[in-house]
């Protein structure tokens, strides 16, 4: 299938194509990295840089391959965090088991919003979307006995414990944000060449067309939704543990919604790689920035993020990683050139 | 039975109704006018906030003088934006809109944020604390004169389109846009008129609301919102609809805020936002555009 | 008999664009829909495949009642339907278009890739394969149309006005496909305009005139139907 931007595995059935070698060998630098003695600092950034892109490509399945623009995932990611954190504060339950509450909650609010909101065109699903997040957001505030409210959820580190996904160094953090990063590509690289992804891609193109043909278009993108909602979940666990701290203006805001689906248009939305290159481009701004201007200037990160949204939505729609293709290319055929 | 509690959340509610209305008459024309939707809208009502607490602080006059010179400015800088911006877009899927729009809510709002800070500030007035008391019913006198300003621009504005000719020029674009530009009109003259209003009003609400709210950068996010619901109640383009609406979805807040709970208040809204959504997109007085 | 079509019946606000019509389909025939403009034969493909939900009447596919169903699921009986003006999945290849088509009998890729590429053999598009579809002319949208419809594996296949726009020669080309997929065993009903297609290619034919069935025979019957005649020409040449 064509997707657009980086094409991966062309020929699907050579194990050694130029492509998955370019692949396995960033693969193996990406793993190789924090063994080189790295600071914590450069640790963080790239976990940061890596669960920002795992929810960047768990939106773009249902934003980008689906074409629905949800302004609600910050909502799925707090209804991920908040059952996680509560069960482990409260109960001591793991968030290994605990997680899989948080993912289901997601799930299930996915569709909740999903089956009214799929019926509308046009802008309303985006303002649907948006009306849900809100609801969630002062839902979290308002119950403050179960919640805590507004101070939110604190996850203490009582010492090292793998079962619970607590670790002193970064290193174990750094590995597992890459393992949901690579699961996110992955799901989003099966979606794009399946049964599914060409069942989006007619949706986008044209829904009475598509329907004539059989697609079935509420299914189709509440299948897609719980698949987002699941991902955005299962970051939304992992988040609970490494940043230990969850709060509904940090995880249910409008802010996060929007930071998410800017890191998804950025990078290119709708291709496989696109908001992986997004987080990578934006998340090092925001630490450079905020190591500028000291992090008291919070807004400048975001003035920065909203003129390249601007720019890419007036001038390259399909995001950056459009630029990376050429180069891509005529590094793959060289590759296979001499391979 | 004390209907004071009851009456007076009505009336409060009725009140922050007339400055709704202003906030989703300007969206809802520039969505009537060109079809976009223009998720900065409370963005503008921000700078109309900021522009009157800055020349307040400069020139110690009055909001109410302020807004005389706020409002011309806004829509100049309204109609530039249409220009400069929003006029790449008007024909692209509405999506590509949304983002536009959203990139430029975030700009403005960043913008504010880093040039002047996150505290809220307040624009002293005389008669801040001032209020008619009606029987048992409270009424602070800002807010009654908000939405007096507020009921004269919207008649001003009535008269503007039915009775001028740019006005009727207006509507005959929104209308069609096609046989506007067979009689002649010019669509991207019209569309950047269009948007200097909207963005007019919701910078004119926001400088009436500066004697009993706080100006800060985020201020806007709320009103923004609530303008989107009331636009959707009243049906997208509709006008009346978009005042009908502002005045439901005003006395809604406040009656949920007070017989509910203070903090659920936007909930109440935002259930009829989704009800409305659901059941009748085209808006309860119909007659809105559904895409 | 594959299709019986009893008493469908719409309208729109005060308007009755489909009155009562009734007619059946046998399996491996070309039906053909004639009617002057505005007479309901686009409406009537709409109502029986659902786009828009018919105010009474039946639609019995194999003893199955299609009316009320969600369009999907009447393309998942096997009843499909290309549009007037072709709705081609701009962003796609005309392959991936077909194949989208072909989905709808299997989940395998591959194998939907291989039904595509048959789909596309048959209508002569498969040089196109991997060309954009919004870049293809008319005749070739309508092409992509019948194509992507055929990768279905319908039963009943209805071309609503698939000749419009091509000149004598396209139209000759278009008569031709449509013969060699009523021989593979297609059962097809075609609305057109283009009166000698639709005379030289139907087995039958089925008139319409506002909204209302007002002949149905051979093509030389209704040809010299005058009821038929004065649909289209007006009273006065009723004699003519």
């Amino acid at each position: 299938m064509e997707v657009k931007g980086l094409r991966t595995a062309g020929k699907a059935a050579a194990p050694l194509s130029a492509s998955r070698v370019l692949l396995l060998m960033l693969l193996a630098a990406v793993v190789v990295f924090p063994l080189g003695d790295q600071d914590e600092y450069t640790l963080r950034l790239a976990t940061n840089i890596f669960y920002f892109g795992a929810l960047g490509c768990a939106w773009n399945l249902i934003g980008g391959f689906g074409g629905q623009l949800s302004l609600a995932h910050a909502a799925l990611f707090a209804l991920g965090a908040y059952p996680t954190g509560l069960l482990l504060i409260n109960f001591g339950v793991t968030p290994l088991i605990g997680g899989l509450a948080g993912i289901a909650a997601a799930v299930v609010g996915a569709l909740l919003i999903g089956y009214p909101t799929f019926r509308l065109r046009g802008p309303y699903f985006a303002l649907g979307t948006l009306a849900f997040n809100e609801i969630t957001r002062i839902l979290l505030l308002y119950f403050k006995d179960y919640t805590r409210g507004p101070l939110g959820l604190i996850v203490p580190f009582r010492g090292e414990n793998p079962l619970y996904l607590q670790f002193a160094n970064p290193e174990p953090y750094y590995y597992i944000a890459l393992g949901i990063l690579m699961l996110s590509v992955y799901v989003g690289y099966r979606v794009s060449r399946s049964k599914i992804g060409y069942y989006l891609m007619a949706i986008r193109g044209d829904q009475d067309a598509a329907e004539s043909i059989g697609v079935d278009l509420t299914m189709t993108k509440l299948r897609v939704l719980a698949m987002s909602a699941a991902l955005t979940g299962l970051v939304a666990v992992f988040y609970t543990v490494y940043i230990a701290y969850v709060d509904p203006e940090s995880v249910a805001s409008i802010d996060l919604s929007v930071k998410i689906v800017l890191i998804a248009i950025i990078g290119g939305m709708g291709t496989v790689w696109g908001p992986v290159l997004g987080a990578a481009i934006l998340i090092p701004i925001t630490e450079l920035t905020n190591a500028w201007l000291g992090s008291g200037k919070a807004g400048a990160s975001l003035v920065l993020y909203a003129i390249l949204l601007i720019i890419i939505v007036l001038f390259s729609p399909r995001g950056l990683i459009i630029w990376l293709e050429r180069p891509y290319r005529t590094l793959i055929s060289h590759l296979s050139g001499k391979g | 039975m004390d209907v004071t509690p009851f009456a007076q959340a009505v009336v409060n509610g009725l009140l922050m109704g007339g400055l709704y209305a202003l906030v989703a008459v300007g969206l809802t024309i520039i969505f009537g006018t060109m079809n976009v939707v223009n998720f900065a809208h409370g963005e503008f009502l921000m700078l109309g906030m900021f522009g009157t607490y800055w020349l307040n602080r400069y020139t110690g006059l009055d909001p109410l003088i302020l807004i005389f010179i706020v409002v011309p400015i806004m829509f100049l800088f309204g109609a530039l934006v249409q220009r400069i911006l929003i006029q790449r877009v008007v024909s692209d899927p509405h999506e590509t809109q949304i983002l536009l729009t959203l990139g430029i809510s975030v700009l403005l709002m960043n913008t504010a944020l880093l040039l002047w800070g996150p505290e809220p500030r307040s624009v002293p007035t005389p008669y801040t604390f001032a209020a008619l008391n009606l029987g048992t019913v409270h009424v602070p006198l800002p807010r009654l004169i908000a939405f007096v300003f507020a009921v004269a621009l919207a008649i001003t504005l009535w008269l503007f389109l039915t009775k001028t000719d740019l006005g009727r020029a207006l509507r005959a674009t929104s209308e069609n846009k096609d046989w506007a530009t067979l009689m002649g009109i010019d669509t991207i003259r019209m569309y950047m008129i269009a948007f200097g209003i909207g963005v007019a009003l919701a910078a004119a609400a926001g400088a009436l609301m500066t004697p009993f709210f706080n100006t800060f950068p985020r201020a806007g996010v709320f009103f923004g919102v609530i303008a989107f619901v009331v636009v959707v109640l009243g049906g997208m383009g509709n006008i009346v609809g978009a005042l009908l609406g502002a005045l439901v979805i005003g006395v809604t807040e406040s009656l949920t805020g007070q017989f509910v709970a203070l903090d659920l208040s936007m909930f109440g809204v935002f259930v009829i936002f989704i009800l409305v959504l659901i059941f009748r997109p085209t808006g309860i007085i119909g007659g809105g555009r559904l895409y | 008999m594959l299709l019986n079509v009893e008493g469908l019946s719409k309208r729109f606000g005060g308007l009755v664009a489909v009155n009562r019509v009734s007619f059946q389909v046998r399996k491996g025939e070309i039906i053909g829909l004639i009617g002057p403009n505005g007479a309901g034969k686009s409406t009537l493909v709409n109502l029986i495949t659902n786009y828009y939900r018919a105010d009474s009447g039946r639609v019995m596919l194999d003893g199955y009642d299609l009316v009320g169903l969600k369009p999907n699921q009447v393309a998942q009986l096997g009843v499909v339907r290309t549009f007037q003006s072709s709705k081609p999945f701009m962003e796609a290849s005309v392959l991936e278009n077909v194949m989208i088509g072909a989905f709808l009998r299997t989940d395998n890729p591959k194998q939907a890739r291989a039904v595509a590429m048959e789909a596309l053999d048959l209508t002569g598009l498969l040089p196109f394969a991997s060309v954009p579809a919004k870049s293809l002319t008319v005749q070739n949208r309508k092409r992509l149309e019948l194509a992507r419809a055929l990768a279905t594996k319908p039963k009943l296949m209805m071309l609503d006005e698939v000749m419009a726009g091509l000149n004598p020669r396209e139209i000759d080309d278009a008569l031709e496909t449509l013969r060699q997929l009523k021989q593979s065993g297609l059962t097809m009903l075609v609305i057109e305009h283009v009166m000698r297609a639709t005379m030289n290619i139907s087995d039958r034919i089925i008139v319409l005139d506002h909204g209302e069935k007002i002949a149905e025979g051979s093509p030389s019957e209704v040809a010299t139907n005058p009821k038929v005649i004065e649909a289209y020409l007006g009273q006065g040449y009723r004699h003519a």
